[in-house]
């Protein structure tokens, strides 16, 4: 079992959370767990209920989706210092892929009902993590945005 | 003047799945900034190239969204209906519209302007963070919508959002 303390300092170690006071990570560390999985450990898998978001302070996780065949496909990594698991939990879904470690990981848990808690009392530390999430999720957009854009462009020389 | 009052206003948003994340006080707090805007069939609300003025909540009626590509192409990216956050990415990045949003009929939209937006982004009271998680969501919409998008024009697998 890891202490209060210990959670607080690697919460304070991640850039996620910068800024944050050693009080306010506490107070954060209090609601959450950090799961230390070897590799090959699933952190959640495709379409099951979606209950905590996690922030993955070392290690490497993969991500694979299932198709309707059954057969995994490899779509992408979560990196040291990445949120991720925010989206099933906002939008009370389920799970749309299956996360891995990839080699020795360590996670910070944060239980959806605890999330919720701690947004009703204003906390920084949700702050923290929601600026994350919001940064990351426009970084993508705006990479989904100009890929569409170039294969509209395609699309265009092609009909010609 | 439009039809709509702060009452009708705090109704309207209480009823969006978008904005369960906000409380009673939340949503009041929230319909005390929003500015309610009328647009009628054909007018232009945000025009791509311009400098962002906010996020809007488009309240009745409905928009599409056009693009025009750097191909030189106009191409219709969406048509949104009531209960749609619009607007939003320009705003948060501070950049200029990347598309435009035009009415395709009667319209009412809530505006919140830029200054009243950044507040509710840089704040942490559960106001702000209410409000965070409705932007959140909207941007996780509109990344559902593109990925659909582009693996229909790709023939690309759906790559998942985690």
């Amino acid at each position: 079992m890891v202490g209060v303390s210990t959670i607080a300092e690697s919460i304070l170690d991640n850039p996620v959370f910068v800024g944050l006071s050693k009080t306010e990570a506490e107070e954060l560390a209090s609601h959450c767990d950090i799961l230390v999985l070897p590799a090959g450990r699933a952190v959640f898998e495709q379409g099951s209920s979606s209950q905590s978001i996690f922030v993955l302070f070392k290690g490497v996780l993969n991500v694979s989706v299932r198709d309707m065949a059954g057969k995994e496909h490899l779509v992408g990594n979560i990196q040291k210092g990445d949120v991720f698991g925010e989206m099933g939990v906002l939008e009370a879904q389920t799970r749309s892929a299956t996360t891995i470690t990839a080699e020795d990981s360590v996670l910070l848990r944060i239980p959806g009902t605890s999330f919720t808690m701690m947004v009703k009392q204003g906390h920084p530390a949700i702050h923290r993590l929601l600026q994350w999430a919001i940064r990351k999720s426009c970084h993508r957009l705006r990479d989904l945005d100009g890929r569409l854009d170039v294969l509209f462009a395609q699309d265009k020389n092609t009909s010609k | 003047m439009t039809r709509m009052t702060r009452e009708d206003l705090h109704g309207a948003l209480k009823k969006l799945v978008l904005f369960n994340a906000l409380d009673d006080r939340g949503l009041s707090a929230l319909s005390a900034i929003v500015r309610l805007e009328e647009y009628q069939g054909s007018d232009t609300i945000i025009q791509q190239g311009s400098p962002a003025n906010g996020v809007y909540i488009l309240l009745e009626g409905s928009i599409k969204i056009t693009m025009k590509t750097t191909a030189g192409a106009i191409v219709v990216l969406d048509e949104l209906s009531p209960g749609n956050v619009f607007g939003t990415l320009a705003a948060i990045d501070r950049k200029q519209r990347g598309a435009n949003c035009i009415a395709t009929s009667s319209v009412i939209v809530g505006r919140i302007a830029m200054l009243d937006f950044q507040d509710l982004m840089y704040g942490s009271s559960a106001l702000a963070l209410g409000f965070q998680i409705v932007i959140l969501r909207s941007i996780f919409q509109e990344l559902r919508k593109t990925n659909s998008q582009l693996s229909e024009l790709s023939a690309l697998p759906h790559l998942p959002i985690v």
